[in-house]
């Protein structure tokens, strides 16, 4: 148990001592601690997992010399981003708390906030009760988990110097384009531990699973106050395809975790007026890692790319669009790299997309529309395994409170990314040459869970909240 | 006296959105209250465990499920490709050394034929073939 608690720990310390480098000098750290915390677990298995591969590529197999190594870089990055944060601190004033005024609320907002906090806790328990139930009745995870993920995760393992018979044309092995963070994050732990053993793959998971809830709750109680970060957390946690989801060991809860995280600093940027622009290079990052994760990271990417693009009036206002992406770009480029060397040299082919002519086929028959539209329609009523359809309520809960105007261009690009993904999985839908009913009934209730805690995400910071909460205007992230 | 009812509607919408999940939560509890599933995957794993010493660590080996092309016999030439990994399964008939799994009952008589010789039978449906060479 120790041993695999060490690389998870180390990944953990990565991802700290990255974020801690480029947080805000004039925000204070230990006030948004829980937040970076939890942008630092999910960081942290990126890092870690671009350094394994990178490993791999330049030494051929991982063992003890790995573990030495990263601990080597990981205590010279800590005293560098100990020097660099004192230096970075020490002529910046401490930006006064705009975002959520921080003093003693009324009565209401006690109750509501008490009563926010037990019913969390109730639904927190039950949800670490079902992901020890579902573990229990799954060690090895769901299909992909040892079809896929945990599988590559083996070869890059136990392959040696052989690990590069994880993408093998020999076999029937499938989704070799799929790329590494989670398969590498497994080999890594499970390197340290010297053995594949299958706790490693369900931490991972449960670590990802609760890092998501977290930064719902946390970043929107920085951005709109406690009870909405809790109400927010709370219908996430007692999604119960999302506890299912986490447990499987697939890599959608890890990829719904960097997605929201992209957003959550890019509203964060907006909303601290930050100068520099470190938290977009953090966005960007963050991005990145989605694309490093699973292929609709590399679509969400795209989508985000072009949200903040479309905010340009005309095209001759592009041009400055295009230089406020640099910090972004900045932090996106060293995981696009990487990214990029694997899906030339090692992904095999996609099954979802075979060739321009076949999809423009497939765009032409009206009966996918139709099924595909269907599909998405019952999932908008059925998804997530609720006893009863949350989304209707949810629907109501912004009609009712209303969308605060203006909006703020973060929150803007944040909507069309989200917005452009779902409809770029829609049209996936239509043009994969592959049977359409078994890949709807597959697939789609997990790309949805991709997108759920960004959703909930966007809903609880684009809406006034329930009760009058003191605390920045809605809309302005 | 409208304002109020909206605030009374927004408050109602939330009060809503957290029934429905305490509603999910408590039926995710009472899931939990029952006995664990029997951990299928695992048990399939564990019939190779046996066989691994017989195999090479890596390499290609050839693999041959029930013959029926079932979701099934799928599911288990995937499950045998992570039992055996980095070992590469490929699911068919044309290696040298085949690694026959028939969990269901015994292997099918062509298998046994002049085509392929019994090297050994571990059990539980997981058998080790090699081509008959006529040698």
């Amino acid at each position: 148990m120790i041993r695999l608690v060490t690389p998870l720990l180390t990944a953990l310390g990565f991802g700290f001592v990255f974020v801690c480098i480029l947080w805000p000098g004039q925000r204070r750290l230990l006030r948004d601690l829980p937040l970076v915390i939890f942008l630092s677990l999910g960081f942290g298995f990126g890092i870690s997992s671009l350094l394994f591969f990178l490993w791999l590529l330049a030494f051929g197999r991982a063992g003890s010399a790995f573990a030495i190594f990263e601990l080597s870089l990981l205590l010279i990055l800590s005293a560098f981003a100990v020097l660099f944060r004192r230096r970075k601190t020490r002529f910046l004033p401490v930006a006064t708390e705009t975002v959520q005024a921080r003093h003693a609320g009324s009565k209401l907002e006690w109750i509501f906030n008490w009563m926010g906090a037990i019913i969390f806790l109730v639904t927190l328990l039950a949800a670490v009760r079902a992901f020890l139930w579902f573990v229990r009745g799954d060690l090895n995870g769901g299909w992909d988990a040892w079809g896929i993920w945990n599988l590559r995760a083996k070869f890059l393992f136990l392959g040696g110097s052989h690990w590069r018979d994880a993408f093998s044309a020999e076999g029937s092995l499938s989704h070799t384009d799929y790329p590494l963070l989670l398969p590498a994050s497994v080999a890594r732990a499970w390197s340290y531990v010297g053995s594949d053993a299958p706790l490693a793959p369900i931490l991972i998971g449960a670590l990802f699973t609760t890092a998501t809830a977290g930064l719902l709750l946390s970043s929107l109680s920085i951005l709109r106050g406690r009870s909405q970060g809790l109400l927010a957390a709370t219908v996430l946690l007692a999604t119960p395809f999302f506890i299912v989801l986490g447990t499987a060991q697939y890599a959608d809860v890890p990829l719904g975790f960097f997605m929201l995280s992209t957003l959550v600093l890019l509203c964060l940027h907006e909303s601290v007026a930050e100068e520099g622009g470190s938290m977009l290079a953090l966005a960007g990052a963050s991005a990145g890692l989605a694309a490093w994760t699973k292929n609709e990271g590399v679509l969400f990417l795209v989508c985000l790319l072009l949200g903040h693009l479309s905010l340009a009036p005309d095209r001759r206002n592009l041009r400055p669009q295009v230089r406020q992406l640099l910090p972004f770009v900045a932090g996106l480029a060293p995981v696009l790299l990487v990214l990029a060397y694997f899906k030339l040299h090692f992904a095999g082919h996609n099954d979802l997309f075979s060739s321009l002519t076949a999809a423009l086929k497939m765009l032409g028959r009206i009966a996918r529309w139709r099924v595909v539209a269907r599909a998405f329609a019952d999932q908008l009523l059925h998804f997530g395994g609720w006893v009863a359809p949350v989304t209707p309520f949810l629907a109501l809960y912004v009609l009712l409170a209303g969308v605060a105007k203006p909006m703020s261009n973060s929150l803007k690009i944040c909507l069309r990314a989200v917005s452009l993904t779902a409809l770029g999985y829609f049209f996936v839908y239509i043009v994969a040459p592959v049977p359409l009913d078994w890949l709807l009934e597959t697939s789609l209730n997990r790309v949805l869970v991709q997108l759920w805690p960004s959703t909930l995400f966007l809903v609880f910071v684009a809406t006034n909240p329930f009760h009058k909460e003191r605390g920045k205007p809605p809309g302005n992230c | 006296m409208q304002v109020n009812l909206r605030s009374f509607l927004r408050v109602a919408a939330v009060a809503s959105v957290l029934v429905v999940g305490l509603l999910s939560s408590g039926r995710l509890l009472r899931l939990t209250h029952q006995p664990s599933l029997l951990d299928g995957d695992n048990l399939y794993l564990a019939r190779f465990e046996d066989v691994k010493s017989a195999l090479p660590q890596r390499g290609v080996v050839c693999y041959m499920p029930n013959p029926d092309g079932s979701f099934e016999a799928k599911k288990h030439y995937f499950l045998a490709q992570y039992a055996l990994a980095p070992l590469v399964l490929r699911p068919s008939a044309d290696c040298d050394t085949l690694l026959a799994d028939f969990p269901a009952g015994p292997a099918p008589d062509f298998i046994l034929s002049q085509q392929f010789v019994l090297l050994k039978d571990f059990g539980n449906g997981v058998l080790l073939l090699r081509r008959n060479t006529g040698q």
